[in-house]
């Protein structure tokens, strides 16, 4: 107890010294900077007040202050919003020698293409038309819209064909924007730059400028033997936000460097429920002492390592992921969401989903309410995957069958009570006549119970063909449901490489 | 599931197909053994509504194409259908039609009787002042011609046919209402005014009237039988009267001299008017003779016990409730028993609230001993009334009643104490060809619309 009291209290004062460093220097590290964001920002008030020359000189200065290419390409907005395409085309073109490998630099060489267009000569005027045809009086092509001069064609005149006379429509430019501008740095430079996560993999590198989705991002931003830091930014196209970040040494954490045979397994630590950290490769910071390693990866079986993190230490830890001896089975498909997915009569999982099996001859059935079942034989192999798209068709609604067989039930039990009227009818005769009664072959006893027997027979012979229809109707089918399958083969290839070797994943589809 | 369902499904689907209802031919083949067997009118019979108040049964074919037959004619216009029965008593009608009907010129046949010894049918047809005896074939295509037609009143009035004399062939009757006509062995061409009744005589009256009804006229009692035990058989005309009461006459016949005599004339005990309206020859007391039993409508019948000696009757059986009670009447022998049955109708009862609906009352009249010599018992009231199960009014069932001759294979019940079967070959009753059966008789009973079989009173069903 008295060893854990101790080392909670250092960690404690390491962190209140180290913070208080980090906030003050992250503030304004570079005056050139502050200068240039000032410059940013007042060219961006003269942007938005329609001073677009203005604008231009003051994004010049910002570039002054700090050569970003961002600030070319505003200069060059703003030139082209203040109609000087000249400059706005020398400062495009700028823009693009400073950073050709801008992600916007394909939008602006097109841009630059129509801004040629813009500022080359006018074409020759065309032939001269006819006497009293309508025109300019520059010689040029009427504006749209315009209406014959007075005192041309007369009305119902021939008119020119409009073809022959029309110019090319004038090229336009497209409405642009001034881009914002974000500036990531930090103390010591080269840290990495994770952009949410560290899931999506390393973003860049410090120091690092650019432009930004308008939307909020979170920075994560590590070192080896730094203290990772993370920031919450809203890039947007008329700021420059500057991120600066001094990270602390980190000497009670230890560093970790995580890799696999597999690359790009599922890493956990210590716990699975929050979901994985990373992927394999994976490097980070580890509070000192055991931890569990999991790794997870699509036809490999899950493995877990425990390592004990020392402070202020670096280990790489490589891990080495088995080929799994299971199946799969995984079923989709149109109309399965929803259903249950049975493998030798034992529900496995609802659809959509992909379950673990083991090899072997199985019999797979698809069930869903109101659909016909899909079912079939699968051969499940040795790491392999086997994908069942599945089409799950309608079955036909019970309820006209019940309705018949009750029809059916109700006929048969009327058959059955003129049945047993026919028979007691019968019985009175045959009693009168043993008993002696001179019953005679007019009685109207024997026209009834013959009409209750025919009648009987007619009522349980409709009710037998109703039943027919109604067991028929109700084990009837819709259409088959049905099912595409596919066996994918995944195993482990041992590969070489420059400086590396170890099994790779090999799918066969 | 759904694969749970189809496996439950489906074996109940086809349970429920195969389950099948009733069969419906099981009623026609119960209706093939209900006691009664009712035919109506058949098709092509121009008095679909007249169909049984007019009827004979005669002896089955010789070519065992029926089990029994009858002759069936219509009261109100000509119109003959045959009704023949098979084995199992099925029922079925032919219309008569041809030269025969139309040669009746609208005058109907209201007496029938079987000439056996041609199987042929004779037929009387009165009219006011005339009247036609005709032959109809009883065997397909039922053909027919008039014998003969004469200018008296009701010529044909009563019919009858049997062995008077003379050759072996059957003599014939036929009464007009005066006159009774005898022609020996079947032949018209010698004289055959045999009797006279020219409303003077005293004895054996046999003046008809056209003031009785239509109905009263009916089938009139002619009946050739030995009722005396004399040394060969008698003539007797039973005649309602509507003035004075009915008689029954009783003739001998003389076929040389052409004369036939008044033997006895039974008169109305009661002074029935009716009396004589219905007559039937029958061993009813089962001491193998004769007897005759007299209708005498509204309420009585006499039983005279053969020989018949004395004009008392024997017996005399009532009906309280009787409307025309002996309006028609048969002997039937039912296999079996010692004596024959008598049935006497009353079509005229109500039966069921149904007015003229009708009904027909079964008598025994012989003793279940044998010994002493059985006695006439008539009990009153009837063993057993018939009637329609389903009675109508106007039905008027029990228009007329006879014995059906019925050819059966079935083994036969002892029959007075003598057993009878098992009878599968042997002559026939009726002197036809041999046959792979024995003639028992079947109740027939007609209704205005319809002719009732009765086949199963008494214990033995011939079918």
């Amino acid at each position: 107890m008295a060893v854990r009291r101790v080392a909670l209290l250092l960690t404690v004062c390491l962190c209140a010294s180290a913070y208080p460093a980090a906030a003050g220097e992250e503030a304004a590290p570079d005056k050139a900077l502050t200068s240039a964001k000032e410059a940013f920002e007042a060219a961006q008030a003269a942007f938005v007040r329609g001073d677009f020359s203005a604008a231009a000189e003051k994004f010049l200065a910002a570039y002054d202050h700090k050569p970003f290419p961002a600030f070319l390409f505003n200069v060059a907005v703003s030139y082209e919003k203040a109609k000087q395409l000249e400059k706005a085309k020398q400062y495009f073109e700028r823009y693009l020698e400073k950073d050709p490998n801008a992600p916007d630099a394909a939008q602006v060489k097109l841009r630059l293409d129509v801004i040629g267009k813009l500022l080359a000569p006018p074409p020759p005027p065309p032939a001269a038309p006819p006497a009293g045809a309508p025109g300019n009086p520059d010689g040029g092509a009427p504006p749209a819209g315009t209406p014959p001069a007075p005192g041309g064609a007369a009305p119902g005149a021939p008119a020119p064909p409009p073809a022959a006379f029309a110019p090319p429509p004038p090229p336009v430019l497209p409405d642009i924007d001034t881009k914002g501008l974000v500036v990531i740095d930090s103390k010591p430079q080269g840290a990495t730059i994770y952009l949410n996560d560290k899931r999506s993999g390393p973003f860049g590198k410090t120091p690092w400028q650019g432009s930004l989705e308008s939307k909020p991002v979170r920075l994560l931003l590590e070192a080896k033997g730094w203290k990772p830091e993370e920031r919450q930014i809203t890039p947007r196209s008329d700021k420059l936000i500057d991120v600066y970040i001094a990270l602390s040494e980190e000497h009670y954490l230890g560093w970790i460097e995580i890799t696999s045979n597999i690359p790009g397994a599922d890493v956990y630590i210590d716990r699975r429920d929050i979901g994985a950290v990373g992927r394999t490769p994976f490097t980070g910071h580890l509070k000192p002492g055991p931890h569990t390693i999991m790794l997870d990866r699509f036809g490999y079986e899950s493995v877990e390592q425990t390592i004990d993190v020392k402070p202020g230490t670096a280990t790489q830890y490589s891990i080495l992921m088995k080929g799994s001896d299971k199946g799969w089975v995984t079923v989709t498909g149109r109309g399965a969401a929803g259903g249950r997915l049975v493998i030798d009569d034992r529900p496995v999982c609802t659809l959509p989903c992909r379950v673990e099996v083991a090899p072997g001859r199985r019999d797979v059935r698809v069930e869903r309410e109101g659909m016909e079942d899909y079912q079939g034989k699968l051969d499940v192999g040795r790491g392999t995957e086997t994908t069942i798209d599945v089409q799950l068709n309608p079955r036909p609604p019970r309820t006209r069958q019940i309705s018949t067989a009750v029809v059916a039930l109700v006929l048969i039990g009327g058959g059955a009570v003129m049945g047993h009227l026919s028979q007691q009818t019968k019985d009175s005769i045959n009693n009168d006549i043993a008993g002696g009664q001179l019953v005679d072959s007019g009685d109207s006893r024997f026209l009834r119970g013959k009409l209750e027997a025919i009648g009987a027979d007619v009522l349980y012979g409709l009710g037998g063909i109703v039943a027919i229809t109604a067991a028929f109707g109700l084990f009837s089918h819709g259409p088959e449901s049905t099912g595409m399958v596919d066996h994918h083969q995944i195993s482990l290839v041992p590969t070489l490489a420059p400086g590396a070797g170890g099994l790779s994943l090999t799918g066969r589809f | 599931m759904a694969r749970a369902s189809r496996r439950v499904a489906i074996p109940i689907a086809i349970a429920l197909v195969a389950l099948t209802g009733c069969d419906w031919r099981d009623f026609d083949a119960l209706a093939g053994r209900a006691p009664v067997v009712i035919v109506g009118a058949p098709p092509g019979y121009p008095a679909s509504q007249d169909f049984g108040q007019v009827m004979i049964p005669v002896s089955p074919p010789t070519d065992g194409s029926a089990a029994g037959r009858a002759v069936v004619s219509a009261q109100g216009q000509p119109a003959l259908a045959i009704v023949s029965y098979d084995a199992q008593g099925n029922a079925a009608a032919t219309n008569v039609g041809g030269a025969l009907i139309d040669n009746l010129l609208g005058i109907p046949v209201w007496a029938m009787a079987e000439v056996k010894g041609k199987r042929q049918a004779l037929l009387g047809a009165p009219a006011g002042s005339s009247g036609t005896i005709s032959l109809l074939d009883l065997d397909p295509p039922y053909a027919g011609a008039i014998l003969l037609a004469v200018n008296e009143p009701q010529f044909g009035a009563g019919v009858a046919a049997g062995a008077l004399g003379g050759g072996a062939a059957d003599d014939l009757v036929a009464l007009s209402s005066t006159t009774l006509h005898v022609f020996v062995d079947g032949a018209t061409t010698a004289a055959s005014a045999y009797y006279t009744d020219t409303g003077t005589a005293t004895q054996c009256p046999i003046l008809l009237s056209d003031a009785l009804p239509t109905r009263h006229r009916l089938n009139r009692a002619v009946r050739i039988a030995n009722v005396q035990s004399g040394a060969s058989n008698q003539i007797i005309v039973g005649t309602p009267s509507p003035l004075v009461g009915g008689a029954v006459s009783i003739f001998n016949v003389d076929t040389t001299a052409r004369l036939a005599t008044c033997a006895l004339t039974l008169t109305a005990p009661g002074g029935e008017q009716r009396f004589g309206e219905a007559v039937a020859v029958g061993d009813f007391d089962g001491d193998n003779v004769p007897d005759l039993l007299v209708g005498a409508p509204p309420s009585h019948a006499y039983y005279f016990r053969g020989p018949v000696g004395t004009a008392t009757p024997t017996e005399t059986i009532t009906s309280a409730t009787g409307i025309a009670f002996g309006a028609a009447i048969a002997a039937v022998h039912v296999a079996g028993e010692k004596g024959d049955r008598a049935y006497i109708a009353d079509p005229d009862a109500t039966v069921g609230g149904q007015t003229t609906a009708g009904n027909v009352s079964v008598y025994i009249g012989f003793s279940a001993s044998a010994t002493p010599p059985p006695k006439m018992v008539m009990p009153t009231p009837a063993v057993s009334t018939l009637s329609d199960r389903s009675p109508s009014g106007s039905e008027a069932f029990g228009s007329t009643v006879a014995a059906l001759p019925f050819c059966t294979t079935k083994t036969l019940p002892l029959d007075g104490g003598v057993d009878a079967g098992p009878v599968d070959a042997g002559p026939r009753p009726d002197g036809g060809a041999t046959a792979a059966c024995t003639t028992v008789a079947v109740p027939l009973v007609g209704s205005a619309t319809s002719v009732f079989a009765y086949f199963t009173l008494g214990s033995f069903d011939p079918r």
